[in-house]
């Protein structure tokens, strides 16, 4: 058990330690003067060159950048320099000077989730390094995302994304998404921005600064960040106020980057209320009446919580001024008959897909099929309790290989999204007019991404 | 226990053999020798009771969960194995200590509040200047390399209780929660998975529940939410008498105490399993401890581990009778105004 190495100092042999390199970090038996004063021993700017910008985000900016002087170990012949983003989480400013502000509750998560966690499908971090009072994560570079790609088959001639594509992205969201869960840990804010894909089509979900664990009992949920999840990928259940929502929010989303990839926009686009002055959260009304429109009411009898939600009131009068007759007003033998009624009817959703197979032109023997669409109804479910877990999703039909051997009739997806594709996507754009990493540089512009709100005071509920 | 404990930063980087920890500070020492002779301090574990004491002062003002200071308190741990305590102010890391871990643990506080409470409870000691607990926060995340989520012995010991077979009054469990309590100012949370600490301190409690009603314990309702919540932090430390009636307690049951015949027996037989498995049972002088000691052997526990935890669990009580919080504030004060560590 003894990871001590004869001949190194502990200083030394401490430095060793861990799946992380952190080298740069230095030793913190020297480091430190009397007082409490923090330097870095390796600057960023010394390790790293930066090629570039990538991105603006709601906490900070990211960089493309390579390592300046790359370890070559021998063992592995490095043709070209491997590539990084950097993420700089930048302090708040208080007047002119850059001071500590204390790091945000985005910025701890993602650290300590990002050291503790290591999966194929999972963001690959490098190291972190804080210098300058700003937090620098080093990630392995990804060369798309799947914002970028759907956007790419928008481009005209506007085309579907390839059936087999889709089943491989899907099939590895859903990987590193157990593994998540698995690990107790809620992603919160699943987007097609927040999924990378590396060059070699791997697919890696990113930005852990909502993820939040849930392994032991906490003080509700709902107490800490009032509002999480982009509002087009949040679930009803989260849309109809739960406080204890689960892990079950993630595979909602997962639905409708499903659809997304299918259909090339945003399934539910809805557009957001925003926070009155009050501080009330506010019902978001639109985006509630996007998923009713093509997934139909939800009603008790599939949902028995449904009426205890707290802003069931609110999707009553939804129900109202959209001419329908409110699911608790029927009794329920009449509810039941209605449903009758409709069951040789296509649902909303099927109607939808069958409509998007079309216009997407997938051939026959290359659709994503009846057994896409039994698994994405099924992430559709309106309650929580009742959707798909990650692990039911990736044992789904859908995902049975039924091509030749050596896989045919398992379950089993390439791990290479592009396999056998002659499609070729542009690479990110990167700017290079402020490629200044320092603390000087601009102030990110926000994306619109939500805002950590965890510190803010509790919002007043209606 | 969650599926994630066993691939751990704590697992893999921050439990230490004794010896490990022993040369650390041992360097230490070497490179800080004329502040440490300049300004002595207590006992590191008196040091701990005192700052718990510091964290539960601001905890008191600040809406806390338990965890959150059993969190700090590892993280001043990590951080006191490579920095000498009479190199940084004490009473700054334990905000900052406290601060991060209410952020890792999902409580956060924001960090004016945090330097505002720990100002009024501390003025001559704490900087009117938030960013200098920001500096701190650096500090300490830097020497932790980021490594900030930490498993406790509280989720085993909820394990523990479920567990039919094992039957835990409220009162073993009160008191083995108590015992974990204490742990922290122990090394214990640097060389121990949460799991075998959780173990040991269920034993000790089985152990001593019988005798304790002469110490005149409080025993609150075990439950698992309210616990966490709870705005103080259980102990059995300072009290005279606890560590002579653990001890004693341990002699009467004729296990596990470290001269006896019997552990020496075990140490040397960890391999056979049904051969311990005999002599524990036969060891064990009732029904509960029998039921006890085959889930001890089931769970194949480190038997040794075992030993010395509890052992260091009774040094504490031994130790933290002799606690002063006066004489510990003054040396404290002493070094942070000597090593102007205030300003
Ligand atoms: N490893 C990476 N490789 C390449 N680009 C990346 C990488 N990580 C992030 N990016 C780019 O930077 C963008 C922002 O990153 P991220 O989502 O982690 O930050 P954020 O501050 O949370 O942003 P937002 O508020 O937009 O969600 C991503 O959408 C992506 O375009
Ligand atoms: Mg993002």
């Amino acid at each position: 058990m003894s990871r001590l190495v004869a001949g190194l100092s502990m200083a030394q042999q401490y430095q060793k330690r861990g799946h992380v390199t952190f080298d740069s970090l230095g030793n913190g038996l020297e480091r430190r003067q009397p007082g409490n004063s923090y330097t870095s021993k390796t600057r960023i700017n010394q390790k790293y060159h930066i090629v570039g910008f990538i991105s603006s985000g709601t906490y900070g900016r990211v960089y493309k950048a390579v390592e300046r002087n790359p370890k070559t170990d021998g063992t592995s012949p490095t043709t070209g320099k491997e590539l990084y983003a950097i993420k700089k989480f930048k302090p708040e400013k208080e007047g002119d000077n850059i001071q500590y502000t204390g790091l945000s509750q985005s910025a701890i998560r993602e650290m300590s989730l990002c050291t503790e966690l290591t999966h194929p499908n999972l963001i690959h971090l490098v190291e972190i390094i804080l210098e300058d009072k700003c937090v620098f994560m080093v990630f392995e570079y990804c060369e798309h995302d799947l914002l970028q790609i759907i956007h790419h088959h928008t481009q005209p001639p506007r085309r579907a994304i390839p059936a087999s594509m889709i089943k491989s992205i899907l099939f590895q969201l859903l990987n590193g998404l157990h593994y998540l869960h698995q690990n107790w840990v809620m992603h919160r804010d699943l987007k097609p921005a927040n999924i990378m894909v590396t060059s070699s089509g791997a697919v890696r979900i990113g930005d852990l600064g909502l993820a939040r664990r849930f392994d032991k009992p906490l003080a509700s949920l709902y107490s800490g960040d009032k509002v999480v999840v982009t509002i087009w990928y949040r679930s009803p259940d989260l849309l109809l106020g739960a406080r204890h929502y689960t892990a079950s929010i993630d595979l909602w989303a997962v639905g409708c980057i499903f659809a997304e990839l299918l259909s090339l926009r945003p399934i539910f686009k809805g557009e957001e209320t925003k926070m009155d002055s009050k501080k009330t959260v506010p019902f978001q009304r639109n985006q509630m009446s996007k998923i009713v429109e093509i997934l139909g009411m939800p009603e008790r009898e599939e949902w028995p919580g449904l009426t205890n939600m707290p802003e069931f009131q609110q999707l009553q009068q939804l129900i109202i001024s959209r001419g329908g007759i409110p699911p608790s007003l029927y009794p329920t033998s009449q509810s039941a008959l209605h449903r009758q009624q409709n069951q040789n009817q296509p649902t909303g959703l099927e109607t939808w897909y069958s409509h998007q197979l079309r216009a997407g032109q997938y051939p026959a023997e290359k659709s994503p099929g009846k057994l896409g669409f039994d698994l994405l109804n099924k992430l559709f479910e309106y309650d929580p309790d009742k959707r798909l877990t990650a692990a039911q999703a990736l044992e789904h039909e859908y995902f049975r290989c039924t091509d030749d051997e050596p896989h045919n009739g398992e379950i089993w997806v390439p791990s290479n999204c592009f396999e056998g594709l002659s499609e070729t996507y542009p690479h990110r754009r990167v700017s290079t007019e402020t490629n200044d990493i320092g603390t000087s540089s601009l102030p990110g512009t926000k994306r619109g991404g939500l805002p950590d709100d965890s510190l803010a005071p509790a919002a007043k509920r209606r | 226990m969650a599926a994630n404990y066993w691939t751990s930063t704590q697992k893999q980087n921050w439990l230490f053999e004794t010896y490990e920890i022993a040369d650390l500070r041992e360097e230490i020492g070497r490179q800080h020798m004329k502040a440490i002779e300049q300004y002595p301090l207590p006992d590191r574990r008196l040091m701990f009771v005192f700052m718990k004491d510091r964290l539960m002062q601001l905890g008191k003002r600040l809406q806390f969960r338990q965890q959150c200071v059993a969190t700090a308190l590892v993280y001043l741990h990590r951080y006191f194995l490579f920095n000498a305590m009479q190199n940084v102010n004490i009473y700054l890391l334990t905000a900052t200590a406290f601060y991060l871990a209410s952020k890792t643990e999902e409580c956060p506080h924001h960090i004016r509040l945090v330097v505002s409470e720990a100002r009024q409870l501390w003025p001559e000691y704490i900087p009117n200047d938030p960013s200098r607990l920001g500096e701190m926060e650096f500090c300490l995340i830097s020497e932790m390399h980021s490594q900030l989520i930490v498993w406790h012995p509280y989720r085993s010991l909820t394990t523990l209780k479920e567990n039919q077979k094992l039957a835990l009054t409220n009162e073993e469990l009160s008191l083995a929660w108590s015992i974990i309590n204490d742990s922290f100012m122990t090394d214990l949370p640097l060389i121990h998975p949460p799991y075998l600490i959780a173990i040991t301190a269920m034993f000790l409690a089985v152990i001593f529940v019988p005798s304790k009603s002469s110490l005149d314990l409080k025993s609150p309702v075990i439950d698992y939410q309210s616990m966490l919540d709870a705005t103080r932090m259980s102990s059995l430390g300072g009290r005279v008498g606890v560590s002579n009636s653990i001890a004693s307690a341990l002699n009467g049951s004729t296990m596990l105490h470290p001269s006896h015949d019997v552990s020496k027996q075990l140490s040397q037989q960890q391999n056979n399993a049904s051969i311990k498995a005999r002599t524990l049972v036969a060891a064990a002088n009732s029904e509960k401890m029998q039921h006890i000691i085959e889930f001890l052997v089931e769970s194949d526990i480190d038997v040794k581990a075992m030993i010395d935890a509890t052992q260091d669990i009774i040094s504490l009580y031994e130790m933290w009778e002799q606690y002063n919080e006066k004489t510990a504030k003054e040396a404290v004060g002493r070094c942070i105004r000597g090593q102007h560590l205030d300003t």
